[in-house]
């Protein structure tokens, strides 16, 4: 769609801040009165505190307050809190370098880090367990009391798998594994915590859920959820890391609390490495079975997914894996089992594609195999499996509109397969994978609804009040395209407010590539109740009938047979509304997901997505047959995107995706040395930098969505999904080695080529 | 991270320097752009109590082109090497050096000098410098001596330079004719990364044809960069062609002591000797034919 902003080029509204450096982030803030907080982490992946004194730290100048587990409320905490299993201090016991223990407040940071310093901790050392599935043996030591490590287990089944590997003329198995990676945001994680003496509580911090961290802090406090507020600023990047409160907030508010005054926690860079939570690992054995047509008859998987050392995202993530597992194509036969299993590790959460980046490596390097094991191109064997519109799948899900076959083509010939697959010469390859992913996020919560509010001010301004919660990835200007487009405003005319639980309508925050779709469509209802009275204002001012107004250029522009073109500014008009009518303009809008009642999220969890958006990317590569270097020369991305909202945008998100999925596939990888994170700075973490990025050519495929506001999907996650396959698949064009496990080193690559 | 409480002295003359680094001695280090003695006072692996700031010296911070050397200040910045045509025409490899070290904002602050002083095995400038035979001249209130950078590097962090001594120019020989360098350093990313392994080479061809000066250097695979006696004894005396070179590189793998850890491992580390001293030696013979 192109409208008269909608589908155009239109710069992020808040890129001249963001490019000049003036934009102000959570760590920016100082508040009156302000103190530092810092907590005391454990040094030892898995330890019983034998004692704890604190005295010496509580006796140094400038310390406003010390607190540990006896100052806090101890009742367990979790995101889903029917796994609930982590306090805000560990009292009894220490389960991974990292987990809390105490904490202070002081006047400024350097004395807090100096009290830290001065806190006797006296441990007593148990065994540790580092990997999954050591952590599942018989003797493996428990990290909870619970009779094994594993913490969590999901299946779902359909169709007979068993009898169909049985008359499949091809099958094959394989096991295949991701490593744990950091989210890598710009801005720590931090937040400041005012708790005042009429009992609110105010938190400012970087959440990419506002309202539901809110009812986590009340929920860990024990306290009323009217008494918490959380306010956002500008945000660095959340990537999912951001989702679930960090045990930082309740610590500062206690702070807070005990000293009267505001008190910020900000992590090290560091302690973020450490701490902030990593990419679900997921260790995966796959079995695909197909006829000798290359149609797929059956897949079933195993997933062991890293928890880390308390419960997070992981029953979300292996709930969506296997609802993406069950829908990039319509298998007939189909087994999944997943399970998260506890390590002594920092916790594993959400991150960009929740879990589909690791099956869908798994699952579209297996499908190369199997192509292979038949003769069949890869990029063919996708073209006569990929589903259709309006198909309904095996599992039970409905692709209303889906364009992976155009997304085929396009990536294809825009990468020149039929000339690079198989050349066979310098090391080079191409390699292709396929992926869906959700375009609106999921309805496991069981509601999805939001609403928004627009005022019309007398200068012609127009300011929309949304819980779009903006952490970069430019919600915000999504927002304010849609409110220009509806009211026919410039974008300088609109204002958005956001950012704090006390003005903003309930949402579920940003992930899962919902908030264009949900948000979005909350605002186009507001800006389409706006437009209603606007016009109906203008027609009584301008004394015609409503049908004959238009809005256009900042303009209400009267137009009929007969009549003369008449018209008034936005501004005059909301002046008269207020003055001649004594009616300002303000409306709400809503949006709510048509949820069937009776849904059942374990017989039925295909119905947790609405709308699904399909994505092919292709890639060349050349291996150094000498250092074992993968160069990446070019990418192309084929992406759905129903209707392309700002394609500036649309391609931004896909670039820096499709980057972020390169440094998973060969170069990221968290280190651990008895469970402390070694390369815990940007100079031993490997994420790639400008120097890694190949030409990257984003192809945006509209097919219209029948729910997505003007036909959009969400396309926040896509760009990763498929990337670490299509790379792994290029590997084996150019080297006849076949990766099962991320990261692919360098030092791999060079070993393998040695043994070939 | 905290930086453990120290005073701060800012001489504006060299001899101010010299008399502030004599009265504090061992309790004293010179600081120029503070890109490695900040990041390892906060980590806490020193702690000075006594930091010299020497960047308000001016006579530190000159580049010239005199009597067949490149003189250049212990505080020239490293951005301004990659900049500077005198170093990119004469003794290019010292450009890649440069140009390799860290990421611009570190390169703005970064100094010839600091990357000497600190002695890091890891350090970009090092091998090029001694692939010329660069000069040192250090300086103190009892005078001021010249070491050949060879002999400058003891172990990771200590060198030749005494508590009350700084570096205060670095003098490069202008290669001469037939003369050619290369420099090369591997990480795991194209840039703002630490060296898995860095290699520089230089080969001087006289007017048969056949090489008459070898150096090969190689670091992050011992405890101070490492020239490579073996390689430089089979390069000696012979006409250069890839098969030389080769052998070269082989011989190169025997020179060096490299350490697994999480940056590779020491087999990965040999392995990569071998193919940077074999490219190098290419970029050397490339240049060294230019320069005839």
């Amino acid at each position: 769609m192109k409208g008269n902003i909608i589908g155009k080029r239109i710069p992020r509204i808040d890129s001249v801040p963001k490019a000049t450096g003036t934009a102000e982030y959570t760590v920016d803030l100082k508040l009156p009165g302000m103190i530092y907080g810092k907590i005391l982490r454990s040094p030892l992946p898995h330890a019983r505190i034998k004692s704890l004194d604190v005295s010496a730290a509580e006796a140094l100048p400038g310390v406003c307050a010390v607190i540990t587990a006896a100052d806090v409320p101890m009742g367990k905490f979790s995101f889903f809190q029917w796994l609930a299993d982590k306090t805000i201090f560990s009292s009894d016991k220490v389960r991974y370098v990292g987990d809390e223990v105490a904490a202070v407040a002081a006047i400024d940071a350097d004395t807090a880090e100096k009290a830290i310093e001065l806190i006797q901790v006296d441990y007593d050392p148990l065994p540790a367990v580092f990997e999954t599935e050591e952590a599942m043996t018989a003797d493996a030591p428990l990290i909870h009391d619970q009779e094994s490590n594993i913490g969590f287990k999901v299946e779902r089944h359909f169709g007979d798998p068993d009898n169909a590997f049985e008359s499949c003329d091809f099958v094959v198995e394989g096991c295949y594994k991701t490593d744990r990676v950091a989210h890598c945001c710009l801005e720590v994680s931090n937040c400041v915590a005012s708790w005042t003496p009429e009992g609110r509580l105010s938190i400012w911090t970087n959440a990419q859920a506002p309202h539901t961290q809110r009812q986590e802090v009340a929920r860990i406090l024990e306290i009323p959820l009217q008494d918490v507020r959380i306010i956002n600023s500008h945000m660095g990047g959340g990537f999912g890391s951001k989702l679930v409160m960090d045990m930082k907030l309740p610590i500062a508010a206690v702070l807070s609390k005990k000293t009267g005054r505001p008190v910020k926690i900000q992590n090290t860079r560091a302690e973020e490495f450490s701490t902030a939570k990593t990419r679900y690992g997921y260790t995966m054995y796959v079995k695909t079975g197909a006829k000798k047509d290359g149609t797929l008859q059956a897949r079933t998987v195993r997933v062991i997914a890293d928890n880390g050392a308390y419960h997070d995202k992981g029953p979300a993530t292996l709930n969506f894996s296997s609802m993406m597992f069950a829908t990039l194509y319509n298998i007939p036969n189909i087994h999944y089992e997943g399970m998260v299993v506890y390590t002594n590790k920092q916790m594993s959460t959400a991150f960009r594609g929740f879990g589909n980046p690791q099956l869908t490596f798994a699952c579209e390097v297996q499908l190369d195999e199997l192509a292979e094991k038949i003769g069949m191109d890869p990029v063919e064997i996708r073209r006569i499996n990929a589903n259709t519109p309006g198909q309904k799948l095996q599992c039970g899900a409905v692709v209303p509109t889906c364009g992976l076959r155009e997304c085929i083509e396009v990536a294809a010939q825009n990468i020149a397969w039929k000339e690079k697959y198989n050349r066979k010469d310098k090391l080079r390859g191409v390699g292709v994978a396929n992926m869906v992913h959700t375009a609106a996020g999921g309805r496991y919560y069981g509601y999805n609804a939001t609403d928004s509010f627009i005022k019309v001010a007398d200068d012609g301004t127009v300011s929309i009040v949304t819980p779009g919660l903006e952490m970069g990835q430019g919600v915000h200007t999504v927002v304010a395209m849609i409110v220009a487009e509806e009211l026919g405003l410039d974008m300088k005319s609109v204002k958005v407010l956001s950012n704090d639980t006390d003005l903003t309508p309930y949402d579920l925050g940003s992930w899962g590539s919902r908030a264009t779709f949900v948000v979005g469509n909350a605002a186009l209802a507001t800006a389409r109740e706006a437009r209603v009275v606007i016009i109906e204002t203008a027609a009584k001012m301008l004394d015609t009938k409503p049908e004959f107004i238009d809005l256009e250029n900042g303009m209400a522009v009267a137009r009929g047979p007969g009549m003369p073109e008449k018209s008034v500014s936005m501004g005059k008009l909301a002046a008269y509304a207020i003055n001649n009518m004594k009616a300002p303009i303000s409306v709400k809008g809503q949006w709510a997901d048509d949820i069937p009642e009776d849904w059942d999220i374990k017989t039925e969890f295909v119905k947790n997505v609405r709308s699904f958006a399909f994505a092919t990317q292709t890639c060349e590569v050349e291996i150094d047959k000498d250092t074992g270097e993968v160069k990446v020369l070019k990418f192309v991305a084929a992406h759905e995107t129903g209707t392309t909202m700002n394609e500036m945008l649309a391609e931004g998100q896909i670039e820096g995706a499709v980057m972020q999925g390169i440094g998973f596939t060969l170069m990221e990888s968290m280190t651990l040395d008895n469970g402390r994170v070694v390369n815990d700075g940007f100079l031993d973490y490997k994420l790639p930098t400008f120097g890694e990025q190949p030409e990257i050519d984003v192809q945006l495929i509209e097919t219209g969505d029948p729910h997505g506001p003007y036909g959009a999907k969400g396309i926040g996650e896509a760009g990763l999904v498929p990337t670490a396959a299509a790379l792994a698949n290029a590997i084996y064009n150019a080297s006849g080695i076949r990766v099962t496990e991320l990261p692919i080193t360098r030092e791999f690559m060079l070993n393998a080529l040695r043994e070939k | 991270m905290l930086l453990p409480k120290f005073k701060f002295h800012e001489p504006k003359t060299e001899q101010e320097a010299c008399q502030i680094l004599t009265e504090y001695g061992d309790k004293a280090r010179p600081i120029a752009g503070g890109t490695d003695l900040v990041v390892n006072m906060k980590k806490k692996l020193m702690s000075p109590e006594h930091v010299v700031s020497l960047s308000r010296i001016a006579s530190l911070k000159g580049l010239q082109k005199e009597n067949g050397f490149v003189k250049i200040g212990a505080c020239f910045t490293v951005a301004d090497m990659i900049e500077a045509k005198d170093i990119r025409e004469n003794v290019n490899a010292l450009s890649a050096g440069a140009a390799a070290l860290g990421s611009p904002l570190v390169r703005n602050l970064a100094t010839i000098g600091g990357n000497l002083g600190s002695a890091r095995p890891a350090a970009d400038l090092p091998p090029p410098l001694m692939a010329y035979g660069a000069t040192l001249i250090l300086k103190s209130g009892k005078g001021k001596r010249n070491i050949a950078i060879d002999d400058f590097f003891k172990s990771p962090g200590t060198t030749e330079c005494r508590p009350d001594e700084f570096i205060a120019e670095i003098q490069v020989l202008t290669p001469p004719a037939g003369a050619g360098a290369g420099y090369i350093n591997l990480g795991a990313r194209k840039a703002q990364d630490c060296n898995i392994v860095n290699v520089a080479s230089f080969i001087c061809l006289n007017k048969s044809g056949v090489i008459d000066t070898a150096r090969v250097i190689l670091g992050c695979v011992g405890p101070v960069h490492l020239r490579a006696p073996a390689a430089e004894k089979i390069l000696m005396g012979e006409k250069p062609d890839k098969v030389l070179f080769r052998q070269a590189a082989d011989a190169a793998k025997t020179d060096c002591l490299p350490i697994t850890d999480f940056r590779g491992t020491g087999e990965y580390k040999r392995a990569m000797v071998g193919v940077l001293t074999q490219r190098t030696l290419e970029i050397a013979l490339d240049e060294a034919k230019k320069n005839n």
